[in-house]
């Protein structure tokens, strides 16, 4: 065994010790929820139809129809033989009214949902703060399809910002060192909610509209001193995030402000380049910015997409090989510790372990970097982590049931995942051994490919053109030019041809 | 022409008249013999190469689409996309169809069922799918055995041009596939009518597609067999936003099939039909998301909706519109649209009544009507009201109302929270019935019987009680005389 391994075994069990110590259950609100999401794990076809019913059911207005909808997601004949799932729902809620459903599905989305708005909000960063544990505020927000509706909630997050600043003056930073990389006020933003016509065939038209959209609320967050974090979503936006932020970041009045952070997503075969030309570029502009990295939030999706399209999965098809790959660019990030400030966003104790035990190894003061966890998950991995000694810092989602959605259906697909940590470590119970092994050594080397490979589409039918890819779009660009080209010329050779 | 900006030359093409006419069927007629004696795997084959070439010079094609019928970029990419795929897919039904099928296992005698191809078909294609219409017909009229003269747009001849290029590298013999461009008015009428032509497929207008259903079933002197007709037309088509939809998607959707590629697509929506109940919810971002879209010239990658394809269309177009105001409320119209070209602000009428003429008539435009109805009730019988049956849908989350709208709509292709356009070959055959077609299902598994004969060749093969053990499935062609 190495000597890192070792270390990061140490640390993990260190962790598990604390964790264990303030017993407290993976899904803190007990009842409904804890059965619920037990359910799901045991039984593929309801927990299906349950996620599908919880995204259904803000937009039910009567208690009639949320009744109605209950009956058609689960009477099916379906489940008759799979211990008669219809029962086993009225069981857990004998008196099924429409009105006490939804309130406990809006308790579940309260679970991860750290507020209505922005005023909710602050009594729970309050008492985080209390607890060394910091936040940064996501507004949740409807799928953006107009540009109204972008423009409100950019001045929505406006407005939180200027709220959060006037509410946290005078907190002081919980480690009280290297404060100045870690401003206490954190907005963390996603881009598809800012400009309604992203399409990624044309990546500079996003940039151009993006920009002036962003620039009032980062020269606002510069004033107050705030940080502001670029989510990342799924791949047809990467390319797209990442312009943008090397764009504007190398503009005059933002090129030497430091509080400004991107995300990496590990999934991502890409992301390892991705990785290197942000640092690259930050070198180059000269001034620190920092990186969040993640194993990324969209695998179902994006191995549906590209299967349904027949295109090459960008993301990798083995959890372990994530789990590798995030280890990897912890390095990176860590070797290059000088331009970037690192956060590492994962509820996995290995992974969380592994960070530490490298950062020693390297010699970089824990008060350097962060680990970010989301709000409503892993409570005791987070007081954990604030007993050794490190920086925490909390995602907090704010925003109402409906446009919450979305975002909840992703948690508990999360926490019922066959392959996520928290549902292997809390309700599984598997072993701190076996919780902490080396993630390159569970990936199988036959496991290269898809489970269900995109190459079959592909023989269907010819896959569209990836937009997102810059080579593709490159190529398409050449031959409109070249044709314009040849067009602009002889039409103007013929018209000079009819004057003469 | 670039109807992006309308002095500048795309390409030139010839106008053919009555005599070239007669000489490409001449030409047709006298390759129809060898090229119906060829082996199906041949014809097959020359599918498969015309896709790679095509697959080649993918984005080179896609180009040209961009400019001589103003498609957006990505909507471009899907046409050769098609294209691609109709050639592969065809050549793999004819396999499928090719070989002489035992029609029963009886001692004593063999008969085999198999197709024969019809002669000689004429192809008369529509410039909204420039490549992939076009292609899809006459690739299906080649690969079954027939030979074929095809027509393109007179709004898309380059790329029409461009195919025959391709099908040439290909290896096409000569004879088998003719290209000839030039008015429907002119040739066309005088195709259809002709003695020698035995197959009609077409794409396009109602209008048109009743005539030419009309005047082949006169028999003209000289004739030798009935004339077969296959005619897609037009659609006037809807999609019902249940309660219970999430609107974020239901309008996104609802967006791109109404104004994508400024709903110039058979496919393309016309009528949004939207229950009382979330009527208000639903137009509050229905507008704003409207005003959102990028109308420019396609030329610019991320363009959603570019030029209406000439003139004629822009007239007729604002006609309709003129007619919207009469009839219903304006309750949306870009206000800026690039002075030159033939640009059509997107436009959304309300209080729009099923009897009115702009939710019955095709309008071909980014045109939509939105229609308040009580029910879903209602809501069907408004979306199936109208004479034509090509696409229409549901946004729905309820499975129940899902189940019931499957059962009951009238459509070629219906589609469940999804966008309305986009058919994929093979994946989703593409046509619909009532005064929207035939139902031929262009991309479907039933599509290449249309340019065949059925055939059956029985033989008693009992000598004196002696017969053979048992006869094979499926046995070679016939075909004489016999290919190497
Ligand atoms: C503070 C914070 C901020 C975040 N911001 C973002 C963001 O901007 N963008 C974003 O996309 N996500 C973001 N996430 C979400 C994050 O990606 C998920 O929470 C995370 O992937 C869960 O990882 P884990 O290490 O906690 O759990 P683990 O259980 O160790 O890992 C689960 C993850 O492994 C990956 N995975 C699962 N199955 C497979 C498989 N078969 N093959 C390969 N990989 C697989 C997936 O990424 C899955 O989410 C954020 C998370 C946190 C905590």
């Amino acid at each position: 065994m190495t000597a890192l391994q070792r270390e990061i075994e140490r640390r993990g069990r260190r962790i598990f010790e604390l964790v264990d110590k303030h017993p407290e259950p993976l899904f803190s609100k007990a009842g409904f929820y804890q059965r619920l999401m037990a359910l799901s794990m045991r039984d593929e076809r309801f927990k299906a139809q349950l996620f599908r019913f919880v995204d259904v059911l803000p937009s039910l207005r009567r208690s009639s129809e949320i009744v109605e909808h209950l009956d058609e997601y689960f009477s099916d004949d379906g489940f008759g033989p799979l211990v008669g799932v219809g029962v086993r729902l009225a069981r857990i809620v004998p008196w099924v009214s429409g009105r006490i459903l939804r309130w406990n599905v809006s308790g579940m989305a309260r679970q991860f949902i750290a507020g209505r708005n922005p005023d909710d909000v602050m009594a729970t960063l309050r008492k985080r703060h209390a607890q060394k544990i910091g936040f940064t505020v996501d507004l949740l927000g409807e799928g953006v399809v107009s540009e109204a509706q972008a423009d409100e909630y950019a001045a929505r997050y406006l407005d939180l910002l200027e709220k959060l600043a006037r509410e946290t003056k005078g907190w002081s930073d919980p480690l009280g060192k290297n404060s100045e990389l870690f401003p206490v006020v954190n907005l963390s933003v996603k881009i598809s909610a800012l400009y309604s016509q992203i399409s990624p065939a044309d990546p500079a038209d996003a940039i151009a509209h993006l920009a002036p959209k962003l620039r009032p609320l980062l020269r606002r967050a510069r004033e107050l001193g705030a940080f502001i974090n670029f989510d990342m979503e799924s791949y047809a936006h990467k390319n797209i995030t990442l312009e943008l932020f090397k764009t504007i970041f190398t503009e005059e009045e933002f090129k030497d402000w430091p509080h400004a952070g991107i995300v990496i997503q590990a999934y991502l075969r890409d992301s390892e380049a991705d990785l290197r030309g942000l640092v690259e570029w930050g070198r180059a502009r000269g001034t620190r910015f920092a990186l969040r990295l993640v194993k990324g939030a969209y695998w179902d999706y994006e191995t549906t997409k590209s299967r349904q399209n027949g295109w090459d999965c960008p993301v990798y098809f083995q959890k372990p090989e994530s789990d590798a790959n995030f280890e990897a660019l912890t390095r990176v990030l860590f070797e290059n510790e000088s331009i970037v400030t690192a956060a590492f966003g994962s509820h996995n104790v290995r992974s969380i372990a592994h960070t530490q035990a490298l950062a020693d190894e390297l010699g970089i003061d824990r008060s350097r970097f962060e680990f970010q966890l989301l709000y409503g998950m892993a409570g005791p991995i987070k007081r954990a982590l604030v007993e050794m000694g490190y920086r925490v810092r909390e995602y907090c989602p704010v925003g109402e049931l409906l446009p919450g959605m979305a975002y909840l259906v992703r948690r508990l697909l999360e926490n019922t995942s066959n392959e996520g940590f928290l549902r292997a470590k809390f309700a599984e119970n598997l072993s701190a051994e076996e919780l902490l092994r080396e993630p390159r050594e569970l990936v199988k080397p036959d496991g290269a490919s898809p489970p269900d490979s995109a190459s079959v589409v592909r023989k269907q039918a010819q896959p569209r053109t990836k937009m997102a890819r810059t080579k593709c779009r490159a190529h398409c660009a050449k031959c409109a030019s070249a044709l314009a080209k040849s067009i602009h010329s002889s039409s103007a050779a013929k018209k000079s041809g009819r004057m003469s | 022409m670039n109807p992006s900006a309308p002095d500048e030359i795309v390409g030139y093409g010839s106008e053919a008249g009555i005599p070239e006419a007669e000489h490409v069927v001449k030409a047709a007629r006298a390759a129809f013999g060898k090229w119906s004696l060829t082996p199906f795997e041949e014809r097959a084959c020359l599918l498969e190469r015309a896709a790679d070439i095509l697959e080649r010079r993918r984005f080179e094609l896609s180009a040209v689409e961009v400019f001589e019928v103003g498609k957006p970029w990505n909507e471009a990419d899907a046409d050769i996309r098609e294209a691609i795929d109709f050639c592969r897919f065809y050549a793999q039904q004819m396999r499928r169809l090719g070989p002489p099928k035992l029609t029963q296992q009886v001692p004593g005698e063999e008969s085999y069922h198999h197709y024969w191809p019809r002669g000689v078909a004429f192809v008369i294609a529509p410039w909204n799918f420039p490549m992939a219409i076009l292609c899809g017909m006459a690739s299906a009229a080649v690969v079954t055995g027939n030979t074929v003269i095809m027509k393109p747009s007179e709004q898309s001849i380059i790329c029409g041009a461009m195919l025959m290029q391709v099908f040439e590298e290909a290896g096409v013999p000569p004879g088998v596939l003719n290209f000839l461009s030039g008015r429907g008015s002119v040739i066309g009428v005088h195709l259809v009518d002709h003695k020698d032509v035995d197959l009609i497929a077409f794409t396009g207008s109602r209008e048109v597609g009743l005539r030419i259903w009309q005047s082949a079933g006169v028999t003209r002197p000289g004739q030798r067999q009935l004339k077969h007709v296959i005619c897609e037309m037009g659609g006037k088509n809807a999609m019902i936003v249940d309660a219970d939809a999430d609107l974020g998607e239901a309008i996104g959707y609802s967006i791109y099939s109404a104004f994508g590629y400024q709903g110039q697509k058979c496919s393309a929506l016309s009528r949004l039909i939207l229950l009382e109940e979330n009527y208000d919810r639903v137009m509050e971002r229905l507008i704003p998301a409207a005003a959102s879209l990028r109308v420019g010239n396609p030329e610019e990658p991320g363009i959603m909706v570019g030029p209406v394809i000439d003139e004629a269309a822009y007239r007729r177009i604002l006609d309709y519109i003129e007619i919207g105001k009469k009839e219903a409320t304006l309750a949306y119209q870009a206000k800026e649209v690039p002075p030159h070209g033939y640009f059509i602000p997107p436009t959304i009428f309300t209080d729009v009544k099923p009897n009115m003429r702009i939710a019955r008539e095709e309008i071909f435009g980014p045109v939509l009507s939105v229609l308040k109805v009580r029910d879903l009730d209602e809501a069907l019988e408004v979306a199936n009201g109208t004479y034509y049956a090509l696409t229409r849908g549901l946004f729905s989350h309820s499975p129940d109302n899902i189940e019931r709208v499957k059962a009951q709509l009238e459509a070629g292709n219906v589609y469940i929270n999804r966008s309305c356009t986009g058919a994929i070959v093979g994946r989703h055959p593409f046509g619909g019935f009532k005064m929207s077609g035939g139902g031929t299902k262009a991309g479907g598994e039933d599509y290449l019987l249309q340019f065949l004969i059925p055939r059956v060749v029985t033989e008693n093969t009992s000598r004196l009680g002696l017969v053979p053990e048992e006869t094979p499935e499926y046995r070679d062609e016939f075909l004489w005389p016999k290919h190497q």
